[in-house]
C-alpha cells in the first residue's frame, strides 16, 4: 500500500505549515475556506434547481425535494442506514483485526509468509466487486456475504500494511529492547507493535472507505435492507431524489467514521514526528 | 559487575564467495569495575566486537566470556547504547528508562525508583513526561545512557554512543557519563573513534588496527577518577593522544 502518502495526508496540515514557503500563504483561515466553498455549493443547487429551474429533478432533484424524500422515507432511512453501516463496522473491524494478526504472524514466521504470500499477491488485485456472484452463492444474499467481502478488502491492506511496516521497525530498536531484558513476546508487545501503530492506523483510514464502497454495491446486487439496496431500488422507479439522498447518507457516515480514526490516531501516534 | 574476557576471538562474514575478516584473533580482558575504551578508525571492526559482546552475533573462532560464561545470546547482563537514535519514541522519557526493570518484572515502586534516580543523575528528571522528539540529540543520549543503567547490568557497551554530537554536547555528556559511572560502579566497555574522549573516560584504551582489526597495544591511562574537561588541554593528556594516534597510524593502509 502507499504508506508514504497515507502518511502525508494524515499530517497535511502540519505539512502545511512547515513546508510551504510563507509568501505562499493565504491569511484566510482554512476552516474558513472550506465553508465559504460549502456554501457557495449549496447556494448553486438550489438557485440551479428550484431558484431558476435550470436542471429538472430527474437529473439533479433540488434541496426541498430531498428534504420530502427524507419525510417520506423517515424511519426505514434510518434502518437501512443502519443496516449499511453496521455491515461497515463488523467486515471493517474484523477484517483490519485479522488481517493485522496475520501480517504479524507472516512477519514472524518464514513458512507462513512463503505459504500466505503468493495467495495474497493474488487475490489483491482483484476488486472484491468482482467476487459478487460467488459471494451470492455461497452466502446468499444475507448480511454474511456482504460482510465478507467488506472484510476480505480490509484484511488484504492490512496484511500488506502489517507486514511491510514489521520489517521497516528499525533494528536497532529491537536490539535495545533484548539487550535491556525484553524475552520474544514482549518484543512483539511492546516493540514491534508500538512503533507499527501509524501504519496500522493508515491502514484503517483507507479499510473504512473501502469497506463502505464494498458493502453498498454489494448491496446494489441483492439485499434485504441497506442503503445499496435503497438506492438501486429508486433507481428502477427513476427516484433521483431518494438516490441522491442515500449517496449524501453514505458521505456524512463515511466521513465520520474517517474523522473518529483522525482523531484517535492524532491522539496515538502524538509521539510521532 | 562483571569481568569480560575475550580469548582468541575472530570475525569472519561471508557473503556468497566474498570473505571478510572483520576481527583477528583478538584477546583482551577488562577487569571488574573497570572502563576499556576500545579506539580505532571507522569500520575498523569495533562495532564488531561490541556485538560479540552483546551477543548479537556469535564469534567464528574463540570465545567471549563474562564472569567465565560463555556469552551465547543477548541479555540484560549486558546493556548496549548504541550510536543510532535507540531510544523508543512512543514511550515517554520515564517510560523508556522503566523498560528495562519493567520488561525484567521488577515491582511498580523499583520501576519507579531506578527511573528517578538515572534520571536524575543524567540530569532530566524535569523531562519525564516528554516524548523523545521534544529532545534535543544530547538529551536523547542521555535517556539512553539512563535506560541502560536502569536496567542494572552487569556490563555496560557503549558503542560510540557520542559520536554524532558536536563537540560541546560531548563535553557535557563526558562529564555526565563520568558522574553517572562514579555514582554506579559497572565494567564499562566503550568503542569510540574519537582518542581523547577514550582517554578521558578510560582506566585503559585498547588500540585496534584497522582491516582486519587486531589489539595493536592496551595502554594505562593514568589520571584516576573525577576527572575534569580541563584535563584535556594538559601536556600529560596531549601526549598520550599523541602516542595513540600515532599507533594508529602506523596501521593506516596508505
Amino acid at each position: 500500500m502507499s504508506k508514504r502518502s497515507d502518511k502525508s495526508e494524515l499530517k497535511s496540515e502540519q505539512l502545511d505549515r512547515k513546508r510551504l514557503p510563507k509568501g505562499k500563504r493565504c491569511s484566510i483561515p482554512g476552516p474558513a475556506i472550506s465553508i465559504l466553498v460549502l456554501i457557495a455549493l449549496a447556494t448553486l443547487w438550489w438557485t440551479a434547481t428550484t431558484g431558476l429551474g435550470l436542471v429538472r429533478e430527474l437529473f439533479f432533484p433540488s434541496p426541498e425535494s430531498l428534504f420530502q424524500s427524507l419525510t417520506t422515507l423517515n424511519i426505514r432511512l434510518l434502518e437501512d442506514a443502519l443496516a449499511t453501516l453496521s455491515r461497515v463496522l463488523i467486515s471493517w473491524i474484523g477484517g483490519s483485526t485479522l488481517g493485522v494478526l496475520t501480517g504479524l504472524l507472516m512477519a514472524r514466521s518464514h513458512i507462513l509468509r512463503y505459504a500466505l504470500n503468493p495467495i495474497i499477491e493474488a487475490v489483491r488485485p482483484v476488486p472484491p466487486v468482482a467476487l459478487i456472484p460467488f459471494v451470492i452463492l455461497w452466502f446468499g444474499i444475507g448480511d454474511d456475504g456482504k460482510i465478507f467481502l467488506g472484510a476480505l478488502a480490509c484484511f488484504m491492506v492490512m496484511v500488506v500494511n502489517t507486514s511491510v511496516a514489521v520489517t521497516n521497525v528499525p533494528p536497532v530498536l529491537l536490539q535495545a529492547a533484548r539487550s535491556l531484558g525484553a524475552s520474544e513476546g514482549a518484543l512483539y508487545r511492546r516493540v514491534v507493535f508500538p512503533s507499527i501503530v501509524p501504519e496500522i492506523l493508515s491502514g484503517f483510514r483507507i479499510g473504512s472507505a473501502l469497506a463502505f464502497a464494498v458493502i453498498v454495491a454489494a448491496e446494489f446486487l441483492g439485499a434485504d435492507a441497506g442503503l445499496g439496496r435503497l438506492i438501486m431500488s429508486a433507481s428502477r422507479t427513476l427516484n433521483t431524489s431518494v438516490v441522491l439522498l442515500g449517496t449524501i447518507v453514505i458521505a456524512v457516515m463515511a466521513v465520520l467514521v474517517d474523522q473518529i480514526i483522525l482523531r484517535l490516531s492524532r491522539f496515538l501516534t502524538r509521539w510521532s514526528t | 559487575m562483571s569481568k569480560v574476557q575475550l580469548s582468541g576471538v575472530s570475525k569472519v562474514f561471508e557473503r556468497g564467495s566474498s570473505r571478510t575478516v572483520a576481527l583477528e584473533d583478538s584477546s583482551f580482558t577488562v577487569r571488574t569495575g573497570e572502563t576499556v575504551c576500545l579506539v580505532g578508525p571507522s569500520g575498523c571492526g569495533k562495532t564488531t566486537i561490541l556485538n560479540l559482546i552483546a551477543g548479537f552475533t556469535p564469534a567464528s573462532t574463540g570465545s567471549v566470556q563474562v564472569d567465565d560464561l560463555v556469552v551465547t545470546g543477548p541479555s540484560s547482563e549486558r546493556a548496549v547504547v548504541f550510536q543510532a537514535d535507540a531510544v523508543f519514541p512512543w514511550l515517554t522519557v520515564a517510560k523508556n528508562v522503566a523498560f528495562g526493570p519493567s520488561a525484567q518484572g521488577k515491582s511498580r515502586d523499583e520501576q519507579e525508583e531506578r527511573t528517578n534516580r538515572f534520571l536524575t543523575l543524567v540530569g532530566l528528571s524535569d523531562f519525564k513526561d516528554a516524548f523523545p522528539k521534544e529532545l534535543s540529540g544530547g538529551m536523547k543520549k542521555r535517556v539512553d545512557l539512563a535506560r541502560a543503567y536502569a536496567s542494572e547490568p552487569k556490563v555496560l557497551l557503549l558503542d560510540e554512543p557520542f559520536g554524532a554530537l558536536d563537540v560541546f554536547t560531548k563535553e557535557a555528556m563526558w562529564l555526565a557519563f563520568q558522574k553517572v559511572a562514579e555514582a554506579e560502579p559497572k565494567t564499562v566497555i566503550f568503542v569510540t573513534h574519537d582518542i581523547e574522549e577514550a582517554i578521558f573516560l578510560g582506566d585503559r584504551v585498547v588500540v585496534m588496527t584497522p582491516r582486519p582489526a587486531r589489539v595493536r597495544e592496551i595502554i594505562d591511562v593514568p589520571f584516576g577518577a573525577n576527572r575534569s574537561i580541563e584535563l584535556r588541554d594538559t601536556p600529560a593528556f596531549q601526549a598520550l593522544r599523541v602516542q595513540i594516534t600515532l599507533l594508529l597510524r602506523e596501521g593506516r593502509i596508505e
